[in-house]
């Protein structure tokens, strides 16, 4: 069975550790995953989009079988900066756009965000959206953005965590453009996703390096899901959400 | 040092049996386990006491009974007396779940009677407002006798926080307990005095198989620690918390 892990972070953050290409590759073999979405966290989400961008082109142009990437922009940069540096990166193979709004600094469903979402909607990409930060990225904002833009997939990272556990599902059944991830999320609450969303709006993955991959994958094994069903989860709607053509 | 009692109403607490606890705690290998109430949060704080004193009862001392008060209601410093007198270890409180503030004056009087017993004040943090880690350590700067553990050592986003209230009041402590990235957690045992330090599953709240999850994550990090290291946060903090012997 093909395993893809939909979100694997790259990037410093302060007092947290970090993967670079080739350790992060080895930790994929060690726990079985071929292939792994990596998104950019800390200065290259803030305030390095293009810098981020281009290093994770990179490593995904090293290893293009088993690698794909979330592009960022940051939406003050506004409708030109960061419009430009975000076609630039579709067009260099990024396979969605990442949002984490807490350390980018705006609401989920302020206007400056707009003009780029509109960008990710002419190229028909996913957004992946690090959720359950109150004020900036609560569950409900997310499922309120997905209800105005019905022509663009969003997919909620961290499963608004933490506290936002009890808004998770209300807010990822408002409508069939929201798609869950499995990390953080425990293995009862991985077959309710599955159960009420199909096993096509939910992703594996696992946010290494801050947690242990194989307690990710080891727990979406416990979620007593079909054989049909946990393939789609740990591959096959990754790949249909994505888009990724490895 | 953190799991729960299923609500009254749940399908969990009609199939609630303390043999089947305590069977369950050898399958994971705990040997001790800090019980608090969720009815008890939400509706009546001494009946929820009740119950919790009924479930710990005959258990050979594994499952070690917690109380919550209402901070709010004016009988709050007497439901902690009652809950000293009938061996209770420790309160929780939970701002958010009983609508109050720990910067409000109605703590008190509960903190006045939880330091006349001895008794730690166990507090569910990393949710603002208000339950923020620097809120609920302000509580413990204004009763430097006072015991206060961060329940959650901030959940996720406030880790930081409850880092700087431990390492900035000498009576906050930390239990490891909730959604947190391992790597968060090995944060903060690296940044804050491990004998500050306890483990928690909040098993009881949530889903069933997060018990299970977080020991996984939680042994990660013990076996990466010197013994005394490990033994203080696997079970000697704890036990000196909570007066066991």
């Amino acid at each position: 069975m093909s395993v893809i892990d939909a979100h694997v972070a790259a990037g410093d953050l302060p007092d947290l550790p970090t993967l670079g290409v080739d350790d992060l590759l080895r930790t994929l073999d060690d726990v079985g995953v071929e292939r792994a979405v990596v998104g950019p966290v800390g200065r290259w989400v803030a305030v390095d989009n293009e810098d981020g961008n281009r290093t994770l082109a990179g490593w995904v142009g090293a290893h293009p079988h088993r690698l794909a990437w979330w592009a960022t922009v940051n939406p003050w940069y506004g409708r030109d900066r960061a419009g430009a540096e975000l076609r630039r990166a579709f067009a260099d193979g990024a396979c969605g756009l990442k949002l984490v709004p807490s350390v980018q600094g705006f609401g989920l469903l302020s206007p400056l965000l707009e003009p780029v979402l509109d960008v990710v909607e002419e190229h028909g990409r996913p957004v992946y959206v690090v959720t359950g930060v109150p004020v900036a990225s609560e569950p409900l904002q997310l499922a309120e953005l997905a209800l105005r833009r019905p022509g663009l997939r969003f997919v909620m990272g961290r499963s608004g965590r933490t506290d936002f556990s009890l808004d998770l599902l209300p807010a990822l059944t408002t409508g069939p453009n929201l798609v869950a991830e499995t990390a953080y999320n425990g293995a009862a609450l991985i077959t309710r996703l599955v159960a009420e969303l199909g096993p096509g709006r939910v992703l594996f993955s696992t946010d290494a390096p801050f947690n242990d991959a194989r307690l990710e994958l080891e727990r979406v094994g416990r979620a007593g899901l079909t054989d049909a069903d946990r393939a789609a989860v740990l591959g096959g709607s990754a790949t249909a959400v994505l888009g990724a053509t490895w | 040092m953190h799991t729960h009692l299923p609500a009254l109403a749940s399908p969990e607490w009609a199939s609630w049996r303390q043999a089947g606890v305590l069977a369950a705690m050898d399958r994971h290998g705990v040997s001790r386990a800090a019980v608090m109430t969720l009815d008890g949060l939400g509706y009546d704080a001494p009946a929820g006491n009740d119950v919790v004193a009924q479930a710990c009862a005959g258990s050979g001392g594994r499952l070690i009974p917690l109380g919550t008060v209402d901070p709010r209601r004016p009988d709050a410093a007497a439901e902690v007396h009652r809950c000293a007198d009938r061996g209770f270890r420790a309160l929780k409180l939970h701002p958010w779940m009983q609508g109050f503030s720990p910067l409000e004056p109605y703590m008190d009087p509960v903190a006045e009677a939880a330091i006349e017993h001895g008794l730690p004040l166990v507090v569910h943090d990393g949710t603002p407002p208000y339950a923020s880690p620097l809120q609920i350590a302000r509580l413990a700067g204004r009763f430097p006798e006072l015991r206060v553990v961060l329940a959650h050592g901030g959940l996720f986003d406030l880790w930081e926080d409850a880092v700087a209230a431990a390492l900035r009041y000498p009576n906050v402590h930390v239990t490891m307990c909730g959604t947190a990235p391992g790597a968060i957690f090995r944060r903060i045992v690296a940044q804050v005095p491990v004998e500050k330090l306890s483990l928690g599953t909040d098993s009881g709240f949530g889903d069933p198989d997060l018990p299970r999850h977080r020991l996984s994550v939680h042994r990660a990090i013990l076996a990466e620690l010197p013994g005394d290291d490990a033994a203080a946060l696997a079970h000697r903090n704890a036990e000196r918390l909570l007066g066991l012997p």
